[in-house]
C-alpha cells in the first residue's frame, strides 16, 4: 500500500465513524496536537469528531536525510474525539485491521506513555501503540488543555505515517517509501530536508529569531487584550517553532529554555481561557 | 462460597499493578477482618488488564455480635426517684428493646445508658457492595485520569466489572460502569464470555491460557527464557526490576528466541542491551564468559498465531535501532575522548555558569587543591575525559547512556581500567557494586556533585518544594553518602576548594552558601532519621561539628544505641548542667576566658578533682577518636558525672569574685567541651518518668 492510498484508507476509516476531514494547519508545528482544531477542539463540552494529517516540524530530529527513521519534517495522522467513546480502543484497532493488518496474527501492545506538551499547557494519560515492536501510534486521553482542567475527556490518535508505510512495504527507511505512482517519499523531500537542516543547525540567526519571539510574542497579548483568539494563537505556535529552532541550534540555556517555554505557554493558557469564555457566551 | 471480582481496564502500566495488588490485598484482609466475615484464603491477581480479587470459603454473612449503643445521659434518662423518663422509653423504642434490657455506663463524660443487642451479622453481600467502590478509591494511584462523564479516577480507564459470589451476580457500580455477568478473554470488545460462576470464569480463563497468578508467569517466563537461552548455548541474567515489569506487561506470555545482526556485536555490551532491554522488553542473551550472543528472547503477550511476524518485527526494529547505534559508534570513535573537551565549550552548564568545558576546569581546579596526593593524577585526567561523552553521537541519541559510552570508549582508546569506570561513576547517584564503587569514582563523583550544587545555589537554583529539576537533592544525597565513606575529605574543606576554583576559572565569587551549607544539613537530618535514629539524637549530633561526616554518623549511630544504657539519662543530665551554666553566663555577658584554666586558682577539692579527671579522659578520648570507638568515648564521658555533680553540688560557679569565676566557667567549658564531641547533648529530650495521674 502506497503513503497516499495508507492516507486516504484512514480518511475512509475515520469518516466513516463520523470524523469530518480537515486540512492540515498553515503555520508551522510541532506536531497534530497543536492544529487548532485539537487545540481548541479538546476545550468545552461540545462533541467533536475530526481527523486530519498534519505536517509537523522538529528542528532537533533533523539528520540530514542520513537517518533512515529521522526526519525534522514528517506527517501525522490524527484523530480527536471527544468525548472519548468506552470502545475507542476496539476502534482503533480495527482502523488497523482496515490497512489491511490481521491483528490475531501480529502483536499490538499499548505501553505506557504519559503525553505532555508544556508549551501548550497540556497532558493527557496514555500509550504509544506497537505493532510488532514498532511504534506506530500515541493514543490519549487529554487531561488538561491550554492550562484548564478538561470537564469532558478527548481521545486522540496520533498515527505516524511513515511508520506505518515502512511496515507495509517493508521498507528499511522512509526516504524509500512509496509515495504513489512510482514516486518514493525521498524523491519529493530530501532537498527541503537537507536545507531545512543546514538552516536550522547551523544557519538560523539566531539574534533575529530572538527578536521575532519577542515581537509575536507583545503582539499575540495585545491582540488578546483586543479578544482575538485566533491570531493570537497563531502567534503562539510560531513562537513555539521559534523555540524549537533555537533549541536546534544549541542556542539556549537551560535557564533561558525553561523561560521561553513558559512564555508560549502563557499566550496559549490566555487563549484557552478567553475561548472557554466565549463559548460559555453563546 | 467463593467471591470474584474482576476489575477489567485498559492496558495498566507494569509499575503500578504490584503496590495495587498488596494494597488491595492489605485493605480487603483488613476490611473483612474488622467487619468480622471469615474467609479461608485471599488473593489478589493484576495483569495488564485486569485486576482480580479471589476469595475462598468466604462467610455468607457476618458474625453474630453484640453491640452497646449509647444512649441519653442517665440524668435525662431517669429521674431522681430513679423511674424512667420520656427519653429512656423513646431511646429503648427506638432500639426496639425493652426498658429493663437498658444498662448503665460510666466514662469520662459521666454515666449513660446504654441497649445492649444482639445483631444477627449482616449478609457478606450487601456489606461488599457497599464497601468495594471505596476500597477500590482508597488505592493509591501515582497518576490518576478521568476517562468518561463521572468523576471516577483511576490510572487507566476501567472498562467492565464482573462481581460473583459463586454463581450469582453482585451488583455493583464504580461512575458509570456497573457490574455484569460478562467478561472478555482479551480487550474489551474482545473474546466475551458469560461466566456461570466463579469457578466457570476460572475455568474459562485458564483455558484461554491467560494466567491470573503473577508468581506463576513470573516462573513461566523464567523457566522458558532460560530454556530459550539454553537452545542457542546461553543464559540470561535476570534484573528484578525487569523481569518484574515483563510479568506485568503480559497476561498469556508466549515466549520466543529472535536473533540479533552479528556485525553489532562490535559494539560495547550494555549498548545492545540497553536497546534490547529498556527499548524493547528483550532478554539478552550471553555465554558462560559473559559475552553476548546474537540473539534475544522476547515476550508475545499471546498466543503462536503468526509468531513468524511477531518474531520478525522485533528482529527488524531492534535491527533498526542497532544500525543507528552502529553508525554513532564508528562516528564517534573518529574523534578521541581526550580531544572533544573543546566541543564542551559548546554545551551550557546551568546557565549563567558557562559551559561544560568550564565545568571540567573548574573540576581540575578542585582536584588539586585537595590532599589526594596518591590519585591525583588520575583524577586529572578522568576529570578531563569524564564529561566527553556528552558530545557523542551515541549520549545525543541515548541520553540513557551517558557515562557508559564514555566507559566503553575510554576502554577502545586505551585508557585505563580505573579511569574508564570512574567516568562511568561520576554520572552515578547511588553507592553500589553498580554503581559508584571505586576510590577514583567517588572522588569524581563528589567532585562533580559539589560543583554543581555550589553553581545552582549560587544561581538560586535551589529545590522548592516538588520541583527539583537538575536533581540537586539527589545529588545532596550522594554527597553525605561519599563522604560519608571517605574520612579524608572534610566538608569545609571541599566547599573551599570549590570557592576557590569558581573564583580562579571563572572570577565567580559564590553566593549562597550559607543556604548551600543549610541544605546539606537537611539531606543529613534526612539520611539519619532514614536510618532509624531518634529525631532529638540527630538535632543533637547536627548541632556538633560537621566538618567530618563520617564520624557525625558514628556518632549519631553510637548514642541512639547508648539510648537505652542506664548510664545515658545521668550522663546526659549531667552534662546538660555544664551547659546550661554557660548559657546562663552568657546571657549576663559572659563568656568562658579563652586563655583556659589557671590551675593555681583551682581551690576546691571537686574543682581539682573534676579537672584532673576531664584531663585524664581528654587523653583517652584522642585515643579512642582515632579508633572511633564511641561507645567507649561515651562511657568514659560517663565515668565524670559523678564528678560533675559533686562539682555542682559544691562549688559556687557564680561567685561574686570576678576571678575565681570566669576560672570555674573555663573548667566548665573545658568539660563541656569534651561532652561537645558528640554535639549539643541539650538537645536530648529525657522523658520523666510518667505518673499515671488519670486514675
Amino acid at each position: 500500500m502506497d503513503f497516499q492510498t495508507l492516507l486516504r484508507k484512514l480518511d475512509e476509516f475515520w469518516i466513516n465513524q463520523g470524523c469530518l476531514i480537515l486540512q492540515p494547519y498553515d503555520v508551522e508545528v510541532g506536531a497534530g496536537t497543536m492544529h487548532p482544531a485539537t487545540f481548541f477542539g479538546a476545550l468545552g463540552d461540545n462533541p467533536w469528531r475530526v481527523a486530519y494529517v498534519q505536517p509537523s516540524r522538529r528542528p532537533q530530529d533533523g539528520r540530514y536525510a542520513q537517518n533512515p527513521n529521522r526526519l525534522q519534517r514528517y506527517y501525522q495522522y490524527q484523530v480527536i474525539i471527544k468525548p472519548a467513546p468506552h470502545n475507542i480502543q476496539n476502534i482503533y484497532l480495527r482502523s488497523l485491521e482496515f490497512l489491511g493488518i490481521p491483528l490475531k496474527e501480529h502483536e499490538v501492545r499499548f505501553i505506557e506513555d504519559d503525553w505532555e506538551s508544556p508549551t501548550l499547557g497540556a497532558s493527557g494519560v496514555g500509550w504509544e501503540v506497537w505493532l510488532d515492536g514498532l511504534e506506530i501510534t500515541q493514543f490519549t486521553y487529554f487531561q488538561q488543555m491550554g492550562g484548564i482542567e478538561l470537564s469532558t475527556i478527548s481521545a486522540e490518535i496520533t498515527y505516524g505515517p511513515e511508520r506505518l508505510a515502512m511496515y507495509l512495504q517493508k521498507r528499511d527507511s522512509i526516504l524509500d517509501i512509496e509515495w504513489g505512482n512510482g514516486t518514493s517519499y525521498g524523491e519529493l523531500h530530501k532537498p527541503m530536508e537537507i536545507e531545512h537542516c543546514r538552516y536550522n543547525f547551523e544557519l538560523a540567526n539566531i539574534s533575529s529569531l530572538v527578536s521575532l519571539f519577542t515581537s509575536f510574542e507583545k503582539e499575540a497579548h495585545l491582540l488578546l487584550d483586543k479578544g482575538l483568539i485566533f491570531p493570537s494563537y497563531d502567534l503562539a505556535l510560531k513562537c513555539s517553532h521559534i523555540f524549537n529552532i533555537l533549541d536546534a541550534r544549541g542556542a539556549l540555556s537551560v535557564v533561558e529554555r525553561a523561560g521561553l517555554i513558559d512564555r508560549v505557554r502563557g499566550i496559549a493558557n490566555r487563549c484557552a481561557q478567553l475561548y472557554i469564555q466565549q463559548e460559555a457566551k453563546v | 462460597m467463593k467471591f470474584l471480582l474482576e476489575i477489567g481496564c485498559e492496558e495498566l502500566p507494569p509499575n503500578f499493578l504490584p503496590s495495587a495488588i498488596q494494597q488491595l490485598k492489605e485493605r480487603m484482609e483488613k476490611l473483612l477482618y474488622e467487619k468480622d466475615i471469615s474467609f479461608s484464603n485471599l488473593f489478589v491477581y493484576g495483569t495488564p488488564r485486569r485486576l482480580v480479587l479471589l476469595i475462598d470459603d468466604i462467610a455468607p454473612q457476618q458474625k453474630e455480635r453484640i453491640v452497646e449503643i449509647k444512649g441519653p445521659p442517665y440524668q435525662k434518662a431517669f429521674d431522681e426517684e430513679g423511674n424512667p423518663t420520656s427519653a429512656a422509653h423513646g431511646f429503648a423504642k427506638a432500639q426496639g428493646i425493652s426498658l429493663d434490657e437498658l444498662i448503665i455506663k460510666e466514662d469520662k463524660q459521666g454515666k449513660y445508658v446504654y441497649a445492649v443487642k444482639k445483631e444477627s451479622g449482616r449478609p457478606t453481600e450487601e456489606i461488599l457492595k457497599e464497601t468495594i467502590p471505596s476500597l477500590l478509591n482508597s488505592v493509591y494511584l501515582p497518576k490518576s485520569m478521568r476517562w468518561d462523564a463521572s468523576s471516577s479516577r483511576f490510572i487507566r480507564p476501567i472498562r467492565w466489572i464482573l462481581s460473583l459470589m459463586d454463581d450469582k451476580l453482585l451488583e455493583l457500580k464504580i461512575g458509570e460502569i456497573a457490574s455484569n455477568r460478562i467478561s472478555y478473554t482479551e480487550r474489551y470488545l474482545e473474546g466475551v464470555f458469560s461466566p456461570e460462576s466463579v469457578d466457570d470464569y476460572l475455568q474459562r480463563v485458564k483455558v484461554e491460557g491467560i494466567i491470573l497468578d503473577q508468581e506463576e508467569r513470573r516462573k513461566i517466563i523464567l523457566d522458558k527464557a532460560k530454556e530459550l537461552a539454553e537452545s542457542v548455548e546461553g543464559e540470561i541474567t535476570i534484573h528484578e526490576r525487569f523481569l518484574e515489569k515483563i510479568v506485568f506487561l503480559n497476561e498469556k506470555p508466549h515466549l520466543f528466541l529472535g536473533k540479533m545482526d552479528e556485525r553489532f556485536l562490535v559494539l560495547p555490551r550494555e549498548i545492545i542491551a540497553t536497546s534490547m532491554e529498556s527499548q524493547l522488553n528483550l532478554f539478552p542473551i550471553h555465554n558462560k564468559r559473559g559475552e553476548l550472543l546474537p540473539y534475544f528472547v522476547g515476550v508475545r503477550d499471546g498466543d503462536g498465531k503468526g509468531l513468524e511476524n511477531v518474531v520478525e518485527g522485533y528482529e527488524q526494529v531492534l535491527k533498526a535501532r542497532l544500525a543507528d547505534a552502529h553508525f554513532f559508534f564508528e562516528e564517534d570513535l573518529k574523534i578521541p575522548l581526550k580531544e572533544r573537551a573543546t566541543a564542551l565549550s559548546g554545551i551550557i552548564f546551568l546557565g549563567g555558569l558557562g559551559t561544560i568545558a568550564d565545568k571540567v576546569r573548574r573540576m581540575r581546579n578542585i582536584i588539586s587543591s585537595l590532599p589526594i596526593e596518591e590519585i591525583r593524577e588520575r583524577a586529572l585526567r578522568t576529570a578531563l575525559l569524564c564529561r566527553a561523552d556528552l558530545t557523542t553521537h551515541m549520549v545525543r541519541e541515548f541520553p540513557d547512556l551517558e557515562g557508559i559510552v564514555g566507559m566503553n570508549y575510554a576502554l577502545l582508546q586505551g585508557e585505563d581500567e580505573e579511569i574508564a569506570r570512574a567516568i562511568y561513576e561520576s554520572y552515578q547517584y547511588t553507592l553500589s557494586e553498580e554503581g559508584i564503587k571505586t576510590p577514583l569514582g567517588k572522588l569524581i563523583s563528589l567532585v562533580d556533585k559539589i560543583d554543581t550544587l555550589a553553581g545552582a545555589f549560587h544561581l538560586h537554583l535551589q529545590p522548592t518544594g516538588s520541583s527539583d529539576p537538575f536533581a540537586l537533592r539527589r545529588a545532596g544525597q550522594t554527597v553525605i553518602e561519599i563522604l560519608r565513606e571517605e574520612e579524608r575529605f572534610n566538608l569545609r574543606e571541599i566547599i573551599q576548594a570549590v570557592g576557590k576554583a569558581y573564583k580562579e576559572e571563572m572570577g565567580v565569587e559564590l553566593g549562597g552558601m550559607e543556604k548551600l551549607l543549610e541544605f546539606l544539613r537537611n539531606r543529613l537530618e534526612l539520611a539519619l532519621r532514614e536510618m532509624g535514629i531518634r529525631y532529638d539524637i540527630v538535632n543533637a549530633v547536627l548541632e556538633g561539628k560537621m566538618e567530618n561526616i563520617r564520624e557525625l554518623f558514628a556518632r549519631a549511630i553510637a548514642l541512639n544505641e547508648l539510648r537505652e544504657d542506664e548510664e545515658f539519662i545521668p550522663t546526659v543530665t549531667a552534662s546538660v548542667r555544664l551547659i546550661n551554666i554557660i548559657r546562663f553566663a552568657q546571657r549576663r555577658g559572659e563568656n568562658p576566658p579563652e586563655e583556659g584554666i589557671k590551675e593555681d586558682l583551682l581551690l576546691l577539692e571537686e574543682e581539682k578533682g573534676l579537672y584532673e579527671e576531664g584531663k585524664r579522659v581528654a587523653r583517652t578520648l584522642e585515643i579512642l577518636r582515632r579508633k572511633e570507638d564511641y561507645k567507649a568515648i561515651f562511657r568514659e564521658l560517663s565515668s565524670l558525672k559523678d564528678l560533675i555533680n559533686r562539682f555542682f553540688d559544691k562549688v559556687l560557679v557564680m561567685t561574686e569574685e570576678k576571678e575565681l569565676r570566669a576560672n570555674r566557667l573555663a573548667l566548665v567549658n573545658f568539660i563541656w567541651n569534651l561532652f561537645f564531641l558528640f554535639g549539643d547533648l541539650s538537645q536530648i529530650v529525657i522523658e520523666r518518668q510518667r505518673n499515671d495521674a488519670s486514675s
